[in-house]
């Protein structure tokens, strides 16, 4: 499987394979546009618009403005970042309509979905045994805009933590948790996580230095990990790739073959690429188990601004193993 | 605990990696102070994250309790099997595609029970049980092949049921019992995966087991072999916060049964369980269902129990450690500044003939020098943060009853030490200060932020009305706070307050940001003899934790000062003014009297 190709999105158009449907995600993120924009006449044939319903403005604006631009061929997908149950009915129909229709090549701009909502669609793909999917995911030229590298924020508060549908896991009760956590901007929300389950283990997952946003950024991070591991007690620490899903997958089941008889529980609060990383884990080895926290509030206005390029990539799902349930589509 | 892992004294770890012989050595005996807990009889334990909670089930286990008291499994008073509720193994996002169906009660209680009889299960392979000739093991085969059986049959096991062959010994027996039930679990697992993207019903085959059908009689048969004790089996359900409503249901319909002679349940919470309802609709309630305790109001009315716990934790950890020093030593006070109090109390006691305001000397020395010496801070520096936060006993005092309170900053002082320093055998009093102080400020900025759009989140479509109750929780800390240090300045009989005590009926509105402030850890509730003298009423303590952000004496929280409702509604809707007016008015005449506000402040 060939790495992600990082291309200019203005180069984006001529680069792209042919696909039936288009996904991707309405949000407050002008990033959300900008695959979109490219791709405005590319011949799909279906395009879903996925958007939360519990975030009505951004229905008005981001949703809108994305069916203006495909025009008859877009179809909205309501989801819910409050209620997974909800979110996954609305993509199971959105996808099963699509295969029933012979729809069967998909692209997904996964720069903006919530990384709940993208592992619950990743593993819909897996149960419906879809097999042409690629993947989009637009770079950030700066996050948390204008504030200094250690003051920046993306979201603030945390609501429910929870086990991602679909990813529940299969723990051994005996056995004692090691929870892995693939740290992002928000290094306090990787505590807040560990007070949260008190596991056994912890392994801290700092994006490599070279895929990180900036060197201080970097920096700042490597403090962070540097406090926990005063405060805590059997802290590991291990490096990800945040561009390159396989090389995150891989990562991960290093870190989680350090520790044999426990039970394994990993918060991706990376970049999206990383999460799908997260994810090809899981849908291989379904011991172990995702978790998602809620966010309460987004750094709406100043969360991004985007970049010029974006990671082009196919990535195979893993086959379902016979021990896991199938639904027929 | 391995030392060679052990990188700071004072980190946080799960209780349940502690080797037992590391609990023997660590754990300080509270069972005066919570003698429920280790009796017979349905328990519940309230308490803060980091209040020692986890610790005292752990040294509750067979393997800690036979090393702790010398004796073997037979002659210990109870058996202990530790289970630790968290949100991995049964609170699934899948299980929400049952609310609301007929299958939702049944499926969690064997959901639940199978992972108890894990958990019992390994606690009997912990406990190792020896078996010199066999005896055990035989009539454990005996049972197993017989009563068992039978009862797994009739809960709808169809699944063969492994032989037990006539070799296997008692620890062979109690694996293969694990690992059936550890099966099951993992059978249900499946079908809670096939829960996850199907609207409709799912159907399940598999057996369901019932407490009082299943589990229950499991545990009364293991309880008569010579090789259990002949007390009650105790199931420590830690952290039952993360239950969801149906399974909490679920345990408080076990906790209605009152078997605790067989088998007690002691449930720990961390002050947010989401039901006291059994499944059938009726409250369990105490005392006659069981005892509870909250482990905050232990420690804010006992003066020096929490002290000496304290101490004894930390001599511990720093012997385990290496480092021989004391408490005291390692954490020392800034001896100019001590020095500088005891010359203001050498004084004090000097004037107590003409101008002593106390019964004796001593009281007037211990009341007013340390708020003197605070108060000559701020007359010259105006800021009054030259007042170092330093010293064992304040540390003790700043912790506010919480012992992660204590040891978490420690960690974070230490840490900080050894960056400095190749060794760290005591902690500098400005390294002390420093931490503190940015803990405060933590404690009251970015924290309450957390929890506050948290608690927002929680109620959805009434996220305005909850911020609006944060926001007055935040005036009423900062005009309380505000206040104290008023009081601290004055020349007051007692300078040292922490609290106050309603002087009337207290409305809703102002019980519900209270009550979210206990909730929080920013306040603890007691209560205390009314003005009249003919009753009692609610006294409100602000955790000692921000002392430091309030430049506060936390060496005592002895002193209230009453407080009428409508002085608490302006203080949280008009913290400026309120403050205003206990700087011009003075303390008293504020908070006894108190104007409704019109309008909030901004």
């Amino acid at each position: 499987m060939p790495k992600p190709t990082k291309i200019l999105l203005t180069d984006l158009r001529g680069r792209v394979h042919p696909a039936d449907v288009f996904v991707c995600s309405a949000s407050f993120e002008s990033r959300s546009q900008s695959v979109p924009e490219q791709l405005e006449g590319v011949a799909f044939t279906r395009v879903l618009i996925c958007a939360n319903e519990n975030f009505p403005h951004v229905i008005k604006q981001g949703a809108k403005q994305l069916q203006h631009r495909f025009g008859s061929i877009a179809r909205l997908v309501s989801l819910n970042t409050n209620d997974p149950l909800r979110t996954a009915d609305r993509l199971q129909e959105a996808i099963d309509d699509a295969l029933r229709s012979n729809l069967n090549r998909f692209l997904v701009d996964i720069t903006t979905f919530t990384h709940e909502s993208l592992l619950i669609l990743l593993r819909i793909f897996q149960l419906r045994g879809v097999d042409s999917i690629e993947f989009l995911y637009t770079t950030a030229k700066a996050y948390s805009i204008g504030d200094p590298d250690v003051q920046k924020w993306l979201t603030k508060g945390i609501g429910e933590v929870r086990s991602v549908l679909g990813y529940p896991g299969r723990a051994v009760p005996s056995h004692k948790l090691h929870l892995i956590i693939m740290v992002g901007f928000e290094a306090d929300r990787a505590e807040r996580l560990l007070q949260e389950y008190e596991p056994s283990k912890v392994s801290l997952g700092l994006g490599a230095p070279d895929s990180s946003i900036s060197p201080d950024h970097y920096k700042a991070n490597k403090l962070f990990h540097q406090r926990l591991i005063q405060k805590y007690a059997n802290v590991l620490e291990f490096t990800f790739s945040c561009f390159d899903p396989e090389a995150a997958r891989d990562a991960l089941r290093a870190q989680a073959l350090r520790l044999p008889k426990h039970n394994v529980l990993i918060a991706a609060l990376n970049t999206k690429i990383s999460t799908l990383g997260a994810a090809l884990l899981a849908l291989e080895d379904d011991s172990i188990q995702l978790c998602y926290a809620t966010a309460h509030q987004y750094n709406e206005a100043r969360y991004s601004t985007p970049g010029d390029h974006c990671y082009y990539f196919a990535t195979a799902l893993p086959v379902l193993l016979p021990t896991q349930p199938t639904v027929a589509p | 605990m391995n030392t060679t892992d052990m990188r700071n004294p004072f980190a946080v770890q799960t209780p349940e990696d502690i080797s037992a012989d590391d609990i023997r050595s660590l754990f300080v005996d509270v069972f005066n102070d919570f003698h429920n807990i280790n009796k017979p009889g349905h328990t519940f334990l309230h308490g803060p994250r980091g209040s020692g909670k986890s610790m005292m089930f752990r040294y509750l286990e067979p393997d800690c309790q036979k090393l702790v008291q010398g004796v073997g499994l037979n002659a210990l008073q109870f058996f202990a099997v530790y289970v630790p509720i968290k949100n991995t193994e049964l609170k699934l996002t899948e299980l929400q595609r049952l609310e609301n169906q007929n299958a939702n009660i049944v499926l969690n209680e064997h959901f639940l029970l199978t992972y108890v009889a894990v958990r019992l299960c390994a606690s009997l392979l912990k406990a190792q049980v020896t078996d010199a000739n066999g005896e055990h093991a035989a009539s454990f085969k005996s049972y197993y092949d017989t009563d068992l059986r039978r009862a797994f049959l009739r809960c709808g096991w169809t699944d063969p049921l492994p032989e037990l062959p006539p070799s296997a010994t008692i620890n062979n027996s109690f694996k293969l019992l694990q690992d059936i039930f550890t099966d099951q679990y993992a059978t249900l697992l499946t079908y809670v995966r096939r829960l996850a993207f199907t609207s409709g019903p799912v159907t399940y085959t598999g057996p369901l087991c019932g407490y009082l059908d299943f589990l229950l009689p499991l545990m009364k048969k293991l309880k008569e072999f010579a090789f259990m004790p002949s007390g009650p089996i105790f199931l420590l359900m830690d952290d039952a916060d993360n239950l969801s409503r149906v399974q909490a249901s679920i345990l408080n319909s076990w906790v209605s049964c009152r078997t605790s002679a067989d088998v007690s349940i002691k449930i720990s919470t961390q002050l947010n369980y989401k039901t006291y309802l059994t499944v059938h609709g009726r409250t369990i309630d105490t005392p006659h269902d069981f005892s509870q305790i909250d482990i905050s109001s232990v420690y804010t009315s006992r003066k020096r129990g929490y002290h000496d716990r304290v101490s004894q934790i930390v001599h511990k950890r720093l012997t385990m450690y290496g480092i021989n020093r004391t408490p005291e030593e390692f954490f020392p006070p800034a001896q100019e500044q001590e020095d500088k109090i005891k010359a203001i109390a050498q004084e004090l006691k000097a004037r107590w003939d003409t101008e002593g305001r106390g019964f004796r000397a001593s009281d007037d020395m211990v009341r007013y020098a340390r708020p003197t010496y605070i108060t000559s801070l701020l007359g010259t520096s105006k800021s009054g943060s030259t007042y170092k936060y330093a010293g064992f006993d304040q540390l003790v005092h700043i912790s506010s009853g919480i012992i992660r309170y204590f040891l978490e900053p420690a960690s974070l002082m230490y840490g900080e030490m050894r960056s400095r320093h190749a060794e760290a055998t005591e902690i500098s009093p400005e390294i002390q200060d420093q931490i503190v102080r940015s803990q405060a400020d933590q404690f009251l900025f970015s924290e309450f932020d957390r929890w506050s759009t948290d608690e927002a989140d929680k109620e959805e479509g009434a996220s305005a009305k909850v911020l609006d109750k944060t926001r007055r929780l935040r005036n009423l800390i900062q005009s309380l706070g505000g206040t104290f240090h008023q009081i601290l300045r004055s020349d007051g009989s007692e300078r040292r307050v922490f609290s106050v005590a309603l002087t009337d009926e207290p409305t809703q509105d102002v019980l519900e940001v209270f009550d979210l402030g206990v909730q929080y850890g920013y306040f603890h509730q007691s209560a205390i003899g009314n003005k009249e003298g003919t009753g009692r009423t609610r006294l409100y303590v602000l955790t000692r934790r921000l002392a430091p952000f309030f430049t506060l004496d936390p060496t005592s929280f002895a002193g209230y000062k009453f407080v009428t409702n409508d002085a608490l509604r302006e203080a949280m809707l008009r913290p400026k003014t309120f403050l205003g007016k206990v700087r011009r008015s003075g303390v008293d005449s504020v908070l006894e009297t108190g104007q409704l506000a019109l309008f909030e402040e901004d």
